[in-house]
């Protein structure tokens, strides 16, 4: 058997799948490292409100895997991390990691003073740029490791030394820069995730031209009691409550000029968007254009669910344009009804595009060859020998079956190490 | 009561051009976004249907293809590359096929090797007839086409093919009106029909629908190419004589194709240099267009849609050539770029008009006027009710 | 552990496959899978054979296996379950399907195991097919048959279409769905089966149509606002779906039930508040537990877990269902899944032989103590135990099976007698914590609320509230519990005749969809509350004291309004006459 070294267990991005693989190593006995883009571990859920069909909040799976690693010495995880490179091969590989400055070391207490001293203001990346945030910032309620992180804009601004100043903990180190590490691991377990389909690319529907059309991603954000409304779903346009909402699937996904293939979730996720919508607007009118709904397996008792609501009409037709009336306010969209074969214009006042899954892998690949298919996803779960892909950079999928990959890419990712 | 699949249409429709209709997934992207798609009448998706399904006779009584301008829309942003737009173009190869009862059509679309022996058999026919029957004594000392083929001798030639053609494509124009109105032919008064009657001829010289479509440009070189080819047919069969000259139908200051040079200014020659030029512009953009694939409507090209083109430009280059020879006076290049000329000229005036890609230049028009008739009746009927 | 006389299942049957990247169908390579297991060393193959009994847990599993008549014990230390599936009875289709009423209407299920020879024939005389019809969802996402989605079953039969296709170019060959499902790269084999000319017509109701020679399917298509009529087909292929192999077998709680109408009449005392877990006699692990011989099933009969984050969190410690009998899926996820299931089993093993718990209180090392000698024999802690970890002998002594233990401390919440105990956290401890709180005296005119939060998500979202900096009234003390489940009644009535003014229990939502990770904590909090009423109207008590709440991890908006109002009704209630004695 190798050393201990070696035996331990890379993995790059902590949404569900990475951070279930790391978890579930980790308490098998083996010694994980994570690594994460993000200041806080957890990924895309810790953006969503709830999850399809039992509209539970993904935050109580988060927090019992935030204990879990508190709890269990064999993990350890980089934030704001990026792997830059990866050389060696299944058993003894040697990976370097690049990371970058949180300005706020561990003394953060989360008092929250650095944020009241702060006047910068920047982009919330967290609500997808519906607000704004202090550049000193929590990136949200229940980020881990919970931290303030100082924007780098901040740092080199006047406010910074103001801002150093205003640390009660003396938390705050302005001189933080970039730096990289360097590990020995046995195996890799690649989960780097998604990212919603680029909105601007779906001119058809006046994504950014619109204030009033929205994706699917942003919804969770408009739902949330954390996101730029505090959970009050309105039109970013007005304020005003919507009266129709128009769920538009397929937006770039199943299409051979943005997404060939079906993301798996969208109608789902449309479908308990409707109930958020229904919650708070027991009379608002939704609609969903469809090609095909996919719920699959038991997901079909919650599609039966939501069709029962009278007041959300299921519509086949993909919406093949989106314009504004003369008044300015109303969305108008051109559909055929294709079981009636009737053209349709539509109108309604909000509008969420269900954009699909991208792999993360598709712009920004592996630092080592392993084979990709026609849409970046890495081809096969066995990347390479010792390098298990898990999760959407795989296939794009709903969140337990992302956990069931992340499951097995740890087992085998154990298996890797222990082969030698 | 329903309908019955039949597997062969697709088959069939395939020797038209179809390629990629089977991909279609009916999404209804296409009668979306397609800008003339109407609520009376929607389509591309709908055709789509018909052909997956081998619905002929659904086919045959749509008037939706002749609605299609092609701008390419809904191919551009099919989701799945089914091309609805070249699908549309098939429907009316086919229905072209269908409206001609001689079959002729037919074997012109399905048969590129019959096409281009059709076109060859006519050329030569005439290259034999034009070298056999020429006056005994051409003038080797000047261009002067008359006295090789006397005027009277071209102009009931002319006739006469104008008569053959005008009875073959009314005829077909007729079985067009037949299928495309069905029962409502005769149920509608004849006075809608002629209040409307405007509408034909608007439809027919601006394609004022086609204004309609995203790409103005398409319709800009249609309307080019149309107008051209429309002056040009104007100038062959009623300027020719100046009228008809024979049935004592005639005005000679606008005699065309004669020995005379007319000057610069006066109006036969004005419209010629137009109708060139337009054809010129038109043809060589669509040919690059196809060449390069630019476009969605130019990405897949049928035999026919090239021989058209080239049959056009042909006509043109060598009517242009014709000009400058006589201009410069040169006896023999004129005579036989005359007979080059003639031999393209007419298989393609006789060919493609009542049986291929020019026959849309009278079905178009006429579904669009019928459309605006029946649309006019059922507000007629609905008012009444 | 094989019931069949080979390895392989299903997939035995199966020529061709249709897995990642979905771009047309592939060879089945189960025989060199086959091969690996069988030439592994460490794998002993038991093919032929059956559970006969299972006892233990987690760690300390016993099987015993019988086969040929012979029968072996293995010391076991978890167990994967991947008994699959069964096809649904094409015999209970609706008759508009025609299944039975022609040799040439077959199932999905049928054309892999008549055609995994090579060529697909006619059945009923083996010819050429050139006209073929499959319908999907034959008895499914249908309430009368199966109610769910089979997941797999639009890639199959787009996969024997292109078989039939590959066989026949000139093949019509006709797909009739109500919708079409292919998710992920799938979609591309969605695409290549239309490239090669398959007809696809959506179609809710199709009708076959059987004549003497002949057959024919009738649909309305959706897009063309027609029926269509597909004629002359040599065979027609009905897309039945898949039963997870739990589903069959009699319910043990309708056993129950009976023996409980008889129990009731005997007069014993009645545990029908109780909710019961649906487990079936499907004879696959045999199980020696209290609660029943096999895992509990959610809805369907699938005894999947119900944890979208946790989908191998199964209601058995150290046993983890794994393939189509979990739920529904494609050859590609069910490798997955199981690979998923031997990680966690080994997992559960490593855990269990350090004496720790498995997810979700993984590596707790302490586990509950029963002082027996106390014990009424009353069963509350054998039936409410959510994981079956406490067997009963003969005298309804609770036999406690430790590895199957998951520290949830339901049972110490249950037991009236106050005898199980963690040596971390027992009823006295507690008991302990609420003496300790302060209760001013009523002219002082501040009631002392008590909160009983779930740590897991209740007092995560005071946390939270905490956090944003969010105010709730100041009377209020919060005491965390391992789950509401573990809330012995005991704590209400101390606390109550300490003076405490009012009670409030944070637990996570139950029912369908429920989020509490002891599976029924919160609901048996509820239930047992709801009988503090005797409790309180003997103390003269009114009974606004005590109140439940469902609270998830996300509700600290709405938290401090909730605690509010509750310390606003406890005022209006007036101050606890118990106080001060």
């Amino acid at each position: 058997m190798a050393n201990t070294e070696t035996q331990s267990i890379l993995v790059v991005g902590s949404g569900m799948s990475g951070l279930t693989a790391a978890i579930e190593a980790a308490e098998a006995g083996y010694d994980t490292c994570i690594v994460e883009r993000n200041p806080y571990l957890g990924g895309r859920v810790n953006q969503l409100h709830h999850y399809f069909p039992k509209l539970c909040p993904p935050y109580c799976g988060l927090e019992i895997n935030f204990r879990r690693i508190k709890q269990n010495p064999k993990i350890r995880f980089f934030t704001m991390a990026e792997v830059e490179k990866i050389s060696g091969e299944e058993g003894d590989f040697e990976v370097t990691i690049r990371l970058n400055p949180r300005y706020v070391d561990e003394k953060c207490t989360c008092c929250g003073k650095c944020a009241e001293a702060c006047t910068m203001e920047i982009e919330n990346a967290f609500n997808y740029g519906m607000d704004k945030v202090k550049a000193a910032y929590l990136p949200h309620d229940m980020a881990f490791p919970m931290r303030y992180v100082l924007d780098p804009a901040l740092v080199k601004s006047d406010e910074a030394q103001k801002i150093k100043d205003s640390c009660p903990y003396d938390a705050i180190d302005l001189d933080m820069a970039p730096r990289t590490v360097e590990l020995k691991v046995g195996s890799i377990v690649w989960a780097t995730g998604w990212k919603p389909y680029d909105a601007n690319k779906l001119d058809m529907y006046g994504f950014g031209q619109y204030p009033d059309v929205i994706t699917n991603v942003m919804m969770e954000r408009l739902a949330s009691w954390t996101g730029p409304t505090k959970g009050k779903i309105i039109r970013p346009s007005d304020g005003e409550a919507p009266e129709t909402i128009a769920f538009v699937q397929c937006a770039g996904s199943r299409d051979e000029n943005h997404l060939p293939f079906c993301s798996g979730i969208c109608c789902l996720a449309s479908m308990k968007q409707a109930t958020y919508v229904r919650e708070q607007y027991p009379d608002a009118k939704i609609y969903i254009f469809f090609i095909d709904i996919r719920a699959t397996d038991r997901l079909e008792d919650f599609y039966n669910r939501v069709k029962e609501d009278e007041n959300i009409q299921f519509f086949k037709g993909k919406v093949a344009k989106i314009t504004q009336d003369e008044n300015g306010k109303d969305l108008v969209l051109r559909v055929e009804d294709t079981t009636t074969e009737e053209l349709r214009e539509i109108s309604a006042d909000l509008v969420v595009l269900a954009t699909g899954m991208q792999p993360n892998t598709s712009d920004t690949p592996l630092p080592i060859e392993v084979p990709y298919d026609d849409y970046g996803f890495v081809a096969s779960q066995n990347a390479r020998p010792g390098i298990y892909a898990a999760g959407c950079v795989r296939t794009p999928t709903f969140v337990s079956e992302v956990v069931q990959d992340g499951t097995a890419a740890a087992l085998k990712a154990i298996q890797s190490v222990v082969r030698r | 009561m329903g309908v019955k699949f039949d597997p062969n249409l697709m088959k069939d429709l395939k020797a038209f051009g179809l390629k990629d209709a089977n991909k279609c997934m009916h999404c209804g992207n296409c009668t979306a976004v397609c800008p003339l798609s109407t609520p009376e009448n929607t389509f591309p998706r709908k055709l789509i249907k018909y052909a997956q399904m081998g619905l002929k006779d659904k086919i045959l009584k749509s008037p939706e293809p002749w609605l299609c301008y092609y701008c390419g829309d809904c191919s551009d942003t099919c989701p799945r590359g089914a091309d609805p737009g070249e699908t549309m173009m098939v429907m009316r190869r086919y229905l072209t096929s269908q409206y001609d009862w001689t079959g002729f059509s037919r074997k012109f679309y399905t048969s590129e090797k019959f096409e281009i022996i059709a076109i060859s058999i006519v050329g030569i026919f005439i290259g034999l007839a034009l070298w056999i029957f020429h006056a005994g004594n051409p003038n080797m000392e000047h261009a002067h086409l008359n006295s090789v083929w006397p005027a009277p001798a071209i102009e009931i030639a002319d006739i006469v093919m104008g008569t053959i053609l005008a009875i073959l494509l009314l005829s077909n124009t007729w079985r067009c009106v037949k299928f495309t109105m069905g029962d409502l032919l005769k149920k509608i008064p004849l006075e809608i029909y002629i209040t409307q009657a405007k509408e034909l001829v608007i439809h027919f010289l601006t394609q004022r629908k086609f204004g309609e479509c995203t790409d103005r440009m398409q319709w800009i070189v249609h309307l080019l190419i149309m107008t051209g080819y429309s002056t040009v047919f104007m100038l062959v069969v009623v300027f020719l004589a100046g009228g008809i000259h024979v049935i004592g139908l005639s005005w000679d200051e606008i005699m065309f194709q004669r020995d005379v040079i007319y000057p610069f200014f006066h109006p036969v020659r004005l419209l010629g240099y137009y109708a060139t030029f337009a054809i010129l512009y038109g043809t060589t953009y669509a040919m690059i267009g196809r060449l390069k694939k630019s476009k969605a409507q130019y990405k897949n090209s049928h035999g026919t849609d090239w021989m058209f083109l080239i049959l056009l430009q042909l006509t043109t280059l060598t009517g242009i050539f014709i000009h400058f020879t006589r201009l410069l006076d040169w006896p023999m290049p004129t005579y036989v770029l005359y007979v080059i000329h003639l031999m393209v000229a007419v298989p393609m005036l006789v060919l493609e008009v009542p049986f291929a890609k020019w026959a849309h230049l009278a079905f178009r028009p006429v579904v669009l006027y019928l459309m605006a008739v029946k649309e006019k009746y059922l507000q007629e009927q609905k008012g009444a009710a | 552990m094989e019931k069949e006389s080979q390895l392989g299942g299903f997939q035995g049957n199966v020529q061709k496959i249709a897995t990642f990247p979905y771009k047309g169908t592939e060879d089945n390579d189960l025989e060199a899978l086959i091969q690996e297991v069988t030439q592994n060393e460490k794998i002993k193959v038991y093919t032929g054979a059956k559970v006969d009994k299972t006892i233990g847990g987690p760690g300390v599993f016993e099987a015993t296996i019988s086969q040929n008549g012979t029968t072996a014990a293995h010391r076991i230390g978890a167990i994967v379950l991947a008994a699959g599936w069964q096809p649904y009875d094409p015999d209970k289709l609706d008759e508009k399907l025609g299944f039975g009423a022609s040799p040439n209407v077959i199932t999905n299920v049928m054309f892999e195991e008549s055609f995994n020879g090579g060529k697909i024939g006619r059945p009923s005389d083996g010819k050429d097919v050139t006209n073929v019809a499959f319908l999907q969802c034959a008895g499914q996402r249908d309430p009368d048959h199966l109610p769910y989605c089979s997941s797999m079953c639009c890639v199959t039969a787009l996969k024997q279409a292109l078989q039939i296709k590959a066989q026949n170019v000139d093949a019509n060959v006709f797909v009739v769905y109500k919708e079409m499902r292919t998710p992920g790269q799938s979609e591309d084999l969605y695409l290549k089966a239309q490239e090669e000319g398959i007809t696809f017509i959506r179609c809710q109701s199709p009708e076959v149509k059987v004549s003497d020679e002949s057959l024919a399917v009738e649909a309305e298509d959706e897009l063309l606002g027609e029926a269509v009529l597909m004629e002359n087909l040599d065979m027609v292929v009905l897309a039945t779906g898949m039963v997870p192999v739990t589903a069959f077998g009699m319910d043990i709680t309708q056993e129950e039930k009976k023996k409980d109408e008889e129990e009731a009449k005997k007069g014993e005392e009645d545990l029908d508040d109780i909710p019961l877990d649906v487990i079936r006699r499907s004879e696959l692990l045999n199980l020696e537990y209290r609660q029943g011989p096999e895992l509990p099933a959610l809805r369907y009969d699938f005894p999947d877990s119900h944890f979208i984050c946790f989908p191998y969190e199964s209601r058995r410690t150290g046993i983890y269902p794994a393939g189509c009998v979990r739920r529904p899926m494609g050859i590609a996820t069910a490798q997955e899944d199981a690979a998923g299931a031997v990680m966690k089993a080994i997992q559960c093993i490593e855990l269990t032989s350090n004496g720790a718990a498995v997810h979700p209180r993984s590596g707790d090392m302490t586990f509950p103590e029963f002082a027996m000698q106390r014990c009424t024999q009353c069963k509350r802690c054998t039936v409410e135990c959510p994981f079956g970890a406490i067997n009963e002998d003969e005298e309804a002594n609770p036999l406690p099976q430790i590895t199957r233990c998951r520290r949830c401390g339901v049972c110490m919440g249950a037991c009236p007698e106050r005898i199980i105990s963690f040596k971390n956290y027992s009823v006295q401890m507690i008991g302990a914590m609420i003496k300790a709180i302060n209760v001013p005296e009523e002219d002082e005119e501040k009631p002392r609320i008590l909160v009983l939060a779930c740590e897991n998500d209740a007092y995560a979202a005071l946390d939270m509230a905490g956090i944003n900096r969010m105010k709730y009234n100041a009377w209020i003390r919060v005491i965390p519990l391992r789950c509401l489940g573990s809330m012995n009644l005991v704590w209400i009535a101390d606390s109550l005749s300490k003076g405490i003014d009012g009670i409030i229990l944070l637990g996570c939502k139950h029912g369908d969809d429920y989020q509490c990770h002891f599976v029924k904590g919160s609901e048996l909090a509820d239930i047992r509350l709801s009988k503090v009423s005797e409790t309180l109207d003997r103390l003269a008590l009114e009974s606004e004291r005590v109140r439940f709440e469902t609270v998830s991890i996300i509700d600290y908006d709405r938290l401090p309004a909730v605690l509010d109002e509750f310390a606003e009704t406890i005022d209006e209630v007036g101050p606890n006459p118990f106080k001060g004695w």
